[in-house]
């Protein structure tokens, strides 16, 4: 489903007298197979979210390779969303992005507004959303298209109690379809929920995977 | 047109109009450019070593007032929607119907701000060849709105950019512009230096020059092309 073979990326400060190589992932190599949820811990600068972008085509590696097999969803830590658009406008929007059918959106729309509990938000601005309606909307984009791999990064906070469960129920529904879900956190509370672990510390897969 | 174009340059209009702010500018300020500058500038210009009567001041003023605002206004624009830009792009959509849509903006803001103007000095000024007046300041507006959308993909934070944009338009109008009856190829060559003299010679109805429309001409198209490949090749890092 997904390979992600010795990737390397370096950032170097410029326009420094002392020019400063900062070296944030070192050869990372892991692979996933469908139908797992798997979770990417690691310390805040560990490289997780330097590594999320790569993996989501956001950010260039300076060298290894991804391979990817299916389509793409992606979740990013901060919701990024048109503030002046409604709900409703966002999910066609879009969905037409995915290339979807009018038709096709609209149903998405109607699932995940059920499904995450913020129908009531459908016709609001995004600038009034809160921080946790917004996450959910910002969630359902990146599930919208019923991608195969989906790519969440720390996706659940804002989120409240009963959302949080939702979200585990839906992750769960989703493996259960085939998709390959890949959780970026700085911690992890409950290790049952994943089938596997992933440790980054400083820019390299530590030893530690469970 | 596509239909994934069409729906992204109707949801650029819908946030564009959905901030009151930004109509109020775009109405507002254009008059209060005017009237605020129409003497002044006849004043100034004999203090730069130029020669401009009231109504090429008040020309010059409302060409001023409609390219700084484009200029800023494309600029902010295409700042503010590059990040949510990328996440579209990542989500399949082809570059090309965002650039139609931030190419769009610039014009309908371009359009907006040259009818204001154009309407203010109408009512205020004897206007010699308003179609003349009309062309010019909508080059001028133009050519800054596109020199907005340019800078937005190279310059990062909306306070940096706003400079930018100002220093170069006060270079431009102070020392390229009739004002100084700036001459010489450094200051023929700036952007605003063709499209004021167009737009004097409309005021007063003199004779264009073919060369002012060449270089007005010239600047409007290589810059709409340049700032709708960078746009287009922009690449956002989330």
């Amino acid at each position: 489903m997904l390979a992600v073979e010795g990737v390397h990326k370096s950032f170097r400060r410029r326009f420094s007298l002392r020019p400063q190589v900062n070296h944030v992932l070192r050869g990372v190599t892991f692979s996933l197979p469908r139908a797992s949820i798997v979770g990417l811990v690691g310390e805040n600068g560990s490289g997780k979210s330097v590594l999320m972008k790569i993996i989501a085509g956001l950010m260039e590696a300076d060298g290894g390779s991804i391979s990817l097999d299916g389509r793409l969803g992606y979740c990013p830590q901060e919701p990024l969303l048109y503030d002046k658009l409604t709900c409703e406008e966002t999910f066609r929007l879009f969905g037409h992005a995915y290339g979807l059918e009018d038709g096709e959106s609209e149903s998405a729309a109607e699932k995940y507004f059920d499904l995450l509990d913020f129908s009531r938000f459908r016709g609001e601005l995004v600038e009034n959303l809160s921080g946790g309606t917004r996450q959910k909307l910002n969630l359902s984009i990146a599930l919208m298209h019923e991608p195969s791999l989906l790519l969440l990064d720390e996706p659940y906070s804002g989120f409240d109690w009963e959302t949080y469960l939702k979200f585990w129920e839906l992750t769960g529904s989703l493996r259960a379809a085939g998709t390959t879900v890949l959780i970026v956190s700085h911690f992890i509370e409950e290790q049952s929920h994943f089938d596997r672990i992933i440790h980054l510390k400083d820019g390299a897969i530590a030893g530690g995977e469970s | 047109m596509s239909s994934a174009t069409a729906e992204v340059i109707g949801a650029g209009a819908r946030q564009y109009v959905r901030e009151p702010m930004n109509l109020v500018l775009l109405l507002v300020l254009p008059p209060l450019f005017i009237v605020a500058m129409s003497s002044a500038i006849s004043t100034f210009s004999g203090v730069l070593g130029g020669n401009l009567g009231e109504r090429a001041g008040a020309g010059l003023s409302g060409l001023w007032a409609a390219s700084i605002l484009t200029g800023v206004a494309s600029f902010f624009l295409a700042s503010a929607s590059a990040r949510v830009d990328g996440r579209l792009v990542l989500a399949g959509l082809h570059p090309t119907s965002l650039t139609a849509a931030h190419v769009t903006a610039t014009l309908t803001i371009a359009l907006v701000t040259t009818t204001v103007s154009v309407g203010i000095l109408l009512a205020t000024q004897t206007v010699g060849r308003p179609e003349v007046l009309f062309a010019a300041i909508l080059a001028a507006a133009l050519i800054y709105g596109f020199i907005g959308s340019l800078l937005s993909v190279y310059v990062r934070g909306d306070l940096e950019g706003s400079f930018v944009i100002i220093l170069l338009f006060m270079l431009d109008a102070f020392v390229g512009g009739p004002l100084a009856a700036g001459e010489g190829v450094f200051a023929e060559s700036l952007p605003l230096h063709s499209p004021s003299e167009i737009s004097i010679a409309g005021m007063v109805d003199a004779p264009v020059k073919d060369s002012w429309v060449a270089w007005s001409g010239g600047y409007l198209l290589v810059l709409a092309a340049v700032a709708a490949l960078a746009l287009s090749r922009r690449r956002v890092g989330g």
